[in-house]
C-alpha cells in the first residue's frame, strides 16, 4: 500500500486502486489494441510469435492491477486525502514545463530551454532568498553549460 | 595468472584511468552529500559523458562515482540527520547523535574508513569470486537463463517497493516498454508506429535519467516548495573539546562488526535484485543484536556507523558478480553499469570474461585502486564537504533538469530522446506518488530482451515436452525457489495488510 500514516490507510488504498484501475486500462489498450494493431504477423511453423512476449508482458500488468483492484476495493469507498488530486496538478505542472522547455528547446535552443526550466525549477521551490544568485543561475548557467559542452565534447547543443 | 595481474595493474595505473577514478570519486562524495541526489542520480546523469572515454576509464569513472556517492550519502545523514539516499538513513541513527555530542569529525571518520574497508572485502570477493561463477553461467541454456532472470524478478518485487503486486507490476511494464523495436528473433516492427526513432527501442539512457534522476529531483523541488523553499536542516559542528581523532586501532578495534557487515553487504550485492538499503539495515540489526552495547544503539554507538557504512559500501563491488557472470545486475547502480558497458560495446555475461579478459581485470585492478584514493579523497575532505551539505537545495536541484537534457542528448545528439526522458520524469514522479518501484521498472527495461530471448528458445527447445524440464535441475531448483519467494513475499504483504 502507498506509504502513509496510520489514520491515512484508507485514503491510500483508494489511491491504489484508481493506480490500479489506471493500469488495468493502460494495460487493456496495449493488449486488445496496440499490440494487435501495431506487432504484425503471426509465427512461422513451430515458432513463437513476436507478439507473444509483449501480450505476456502486458498481460501480467493487467492481471496484477486487476489484482490490486480488488485488494483495495473497500478502500475505494474510504474519503479521498487529496493525494490523488494533488498527483494529478503535479502531472499537469510537470506536462507545462516539460513540453514548453521541449518546444523552446527545439526552436529557441538550449540556451533558453535551460534558462526556462531552471526559472520553472526555482519558481515551484519557492526559494527566494540569493536573489542575484538565482538571476546569475537562469542567466549564465545555460551559457555556461553550452559553452563547455562545446569545448569538452566539440558536440553543439541545439 | 601474475602476467595478467600485472597488465592489469600497469593498465589501471595509467594517468587518464587515474584521474578518470579520481573524478569519479569526487563528483560522487559531493553529490551525495548534496541531499536529494545521491549516487544513482550522479551515474544516471553522467553515464552519457562516459561516452567519449575509453571504456576502461568510462567504467572505472562510474564505480568511482559509485563509490563515492555511496560514502556521500552519510555526509548529511551525519551532520545534517537529512539522509541523502535512504541507505543512509541507518547511517543517521547513530551518526547524527554522534554529531550532536560534537564528535561530527570522529563519525565522518568512521564513515569514511568503514567504506572504504567494506568496499576493499568486497572487491576481493567478487575478484575471487567472478570466475568460478562465471564457469558456472557457462554451462546454464537458455531454461536456466529464464529461471535466474524469474527468481530475480521474484526477489526485485517482493523487497522492492510498497507491495508485492506494485513491483511485479513495475517489472513487466519494463519488460512491456523493452519489447518495442525490433524483434530480436525476427527483426519484425513492434510498436514502432513507423517512427524510425523507435526501430532501435526506448533508450535505457533517457529511461534511466528521466525516471531515476529528473523524477527524483522534481519531487524533491515539489517538497521544497511545499516547506516554501525553506531549508529545516540544524548542522552540527565539531565542538572544541571533543574527540576528533581515529587512530587505526581504534577503527580496527571493531573487526568484527567491520568483517560482519563486509560479509552481509556482499552477500545481499551477489543476489539479483537486492539493493544497498537492505544491506545496511539487515547490517545495523545483526550488529546491534550481537553487540554488548545494545542499549547505546541509536544514542551515537560508533559500531552503528560501521555496521551501515560497511554493508552499503560492500554491495559496490559485489554486485558485479552476477553482473559479469550472468549479465544479471545486482542492483540499479549495477544496471547503470551495465548500460554504460553496451554503450561502449560490451556485452555483459559469462562470455565478457572470454571475450573481454583484459578489460575486466584491469577493471578490478582499477576498483582496487580506487579504494586507495577513497580512502585519501575522503580523508582530506572531511571538513570540506561539509560546505556541499549545507548547499541550499533551491539552488542546487533546478539546474539537475539542464544537466539531464545535456547527459539524454550527448550520445544521441536526438531530441526524440530529451522528449522520452521528459515523459519518463512524469511516470517517474507518478511511480514515486503511488508506492510503485522505479527500480524495478528499469531493471525490468533493462533485462527484458534477455528474458525474451531466453524464454522465446526455451519454449521452442521443449516445444510442449516440458517434462524434459526435469533434466535440468539447477532450472528447477531455481523456479521452486522464486515460487517460495513469491509465496512469502504475498502472505507477507497480507499480514502487514491485515496488521494495518
Amino acid at each position: 500500500m502507498t506509504q502513509c500514516n496510520p489514520e491515512n490507510r484508507g485514503a491510500a488504498g483508494r489511491l491504489d486502486f484508481a493506480s490500479g484501475a489506471v493500469l488495468a486500462l493502460l494495460s487493456s489498450v496495449a493488449l486488445f489494441w496496440i499490440i494487435p494493431a501495431a506487432v504484425p504477423g503471426g509465427p512461422s511453423r513451430g515458432e513463437v510469435s513476436p507478439s507473444f512476449f509483449p501480450k505476456m508482458a502486458a498481460g501480467v500488468v493487467l492481471i496484477c492491477s486487476i489484482a490490486m483492484m480488488a485488494i483495495n476495493w473497500r478502500a475505494f469507498k474510504e474519503p479521498s486525502d487529496g493525494k490523488g488530486l494533488e498527483l494529478l496538478f503535479e502531472l499537469a505542472g510537470w506536462t507545462a514545463i516539460a513540453a514548453a522547455t521541449y518546444a523552446l528547446l527545439a526552436h529557441l535552443g538550449f540556451v533558453a530551454a535551460g534558462a526556462f526550466a531552471t526559472a520553472a525549477g526555482i519558481a515551484v521551490s519557492r526559494y527566494r532568498r540569493n536573489r542575484i544568485l538565482l538571476a546569475l543561475l537562469v542567466v549564465g548557467l545555460p551559457f555556461a553549460l553550452k559553452y563547455a559542452v562545446w569545448t569538452v565534447f566539440t558536440i553543439q547543443l541545439p | 595468472m601474475i602476467e595478467q595481474v600485472a597488465s592489469a595493474m600497469e593498465a589501471a595505473l595509467t594517468l587518464t584511468n587515474l584521474i578518470a577514478i579520481s573524478g569519479g570519486i569526487l563528483l560522487g562524495i559531493i553529490i551525495g552529500a548534496i541531499p536529494g541526489l545521491g549516487s544513482i542520480t550522479a551515474m544516471a546523469v553522467l553515464i552519457p559523458v562516459t561516452y567519449y572515454m575509453s571504456p576502461l576509464a568510462a567504467i572505472a569513472f562510474l564505480v568511482g562515482v559509485n563509490k563515492g556517492g555511496t560514502s556521500g550519502g552519510a555526509i548529511p545523514a551525519i551532520l545534517l540527520n537529512s539522509p541523502g539516499t535512504p541507505e543512509a538513513a541507518a547511517t543517521a541513527l547513530d551518526g547524527h547523535p554522534m554529531a550532536k555530542k560534537g564528535e561530527a569529525k570522529r563519525a565522518l571518520k568512521f564513515a569514511i574508513f568503514s567504506s572504504v574497508t567494506g568496499d576493499m572485502i568486497s572487491d576481493g570477493l567478487l575478484i575471487l569470486l567472478v570466475v568460478p561463477f562465471a564457469a558456472i553461467a557457462l554451462q546454464f541454456g537458455p531454461l536456466e537463463y529464464t529461471s535466474v532472470l524469474l527468481f530475480a524478478f521474484a526477489l526485485l518485487a517482493g523487497i522492492t517497493g510498497d507491495s508485492p503486486l506494485k513491483g511485479t507490476i513495475a517489472i513487466f511494464a519494463g519488460v512491456f516498454l523493452s519489447t518495442i523495436g525490433l524483434d530480436p528473433v525476427h527483426s519484425t516492427q513492434r510498436m514502432t508506429f513507423g517512427n524510425v526513432n523507435l526501430y532501435d527501442g526506448l533508450s535505457l539512457t533517457s529511461l534511466a535519467i528521466g525516471a531515476l534522476a529528473l523524477a527524483s529531483v522534481l519531487t524533491e523541488i515539489i517538497g521544497i516548495g511545499r516547506d516554501s523553499g525553506q531549508e529545516s536542516f540544524v548542522l552540527e559542528q565539531p565542538r572544541s573539546g571533543a574527540k576528533t581523532a581515529l587512530p587505526f586501532s581504534e577503527f580496527f578495534s571493531y573487526w568484527k562488526t567491520i568483517l560482519r557487515s563486509s560479509m552481509i553487504g556482499s552477500a545481499v550485492g551477489m543476489l539479483p535484485g537486492l539493493g544497498v538499503t537492505l544491506a545496511a539495515f539487515l547490517s545495523y540489526g545483526a550488529a546491534r543484536r550481537s553487540s554488548p552495547n545494545k542499549a547505546r544503539f541509536g544514542k551515537g554507538e560508533p559500531e552503528g556507523i560501521i555496521a551501515t557504512e560497511a554493508a552499503n559500501s560492500a554491495v559496490v563491488g559485489s554486485n558485479l558478480v552476477p553482473t559479469i557472470a550472468l549479465g544479471i545486475p545486482g542492483n540499479i547502480a549495477a544496471a547503470l553499469l551495465v548500460g554504460a558497458l553496451v554503450m561502449h560495446g560490451i556485452v555483459p555475461g559469462p562470455f565478457m570474461l572470454q571475450m573481454h579478459g583484459d578489460l575486466i581485470y584491469s577493471l578490478f585492478a582499477s576498483m582496487l585502486l580506487a579504494n586507495f584514493v577513497h580512502l585519501i579523497i575522503g580523508r582530506l575532505g572531511v571538513n570540506f564537504w561539509v560546505q556541499f551539505a549545507v548547499l541550499p537545495r533551491g539552488i542546487i536541484l533546478p539546474p539537475v533538469f539542464m544537466f539531464c537534457i545535456i547527459g539524454v542528448f550527448l550520445p544521441s545528439q536526438s531530441l526524440w530522446d530529451v522528449a522520452v526522458m521528459m515523459v519518463f520524469a512524469g511516470v517517474g514522479l507518478a511511480m514515486i506518488r503511488t508506492g510503485f518501484s522505479i527500480v524495478c521498472l528499469v531493471i525490468g527495461f533493462l533485462l527484458g530482451d534477455l528474458f525474451e530471448t531466453s524464454l522465446r528458445q526455451s519454449l521452442l527447445l521443449y516445444n510442449g515436452k516440458y517434462e524434459q524440464m526435469m533434466q535440468a535441475p539447477v532450472a528447477l531448483l531455481l523456479l521452486l525457489l522464486t515460487i517460495g519467494v513469491m509465496v512469502r513475499s504475498l502472505v507477507r504483504s497480507r499480514k502487514t495488510r491485515q496488521r494495518n
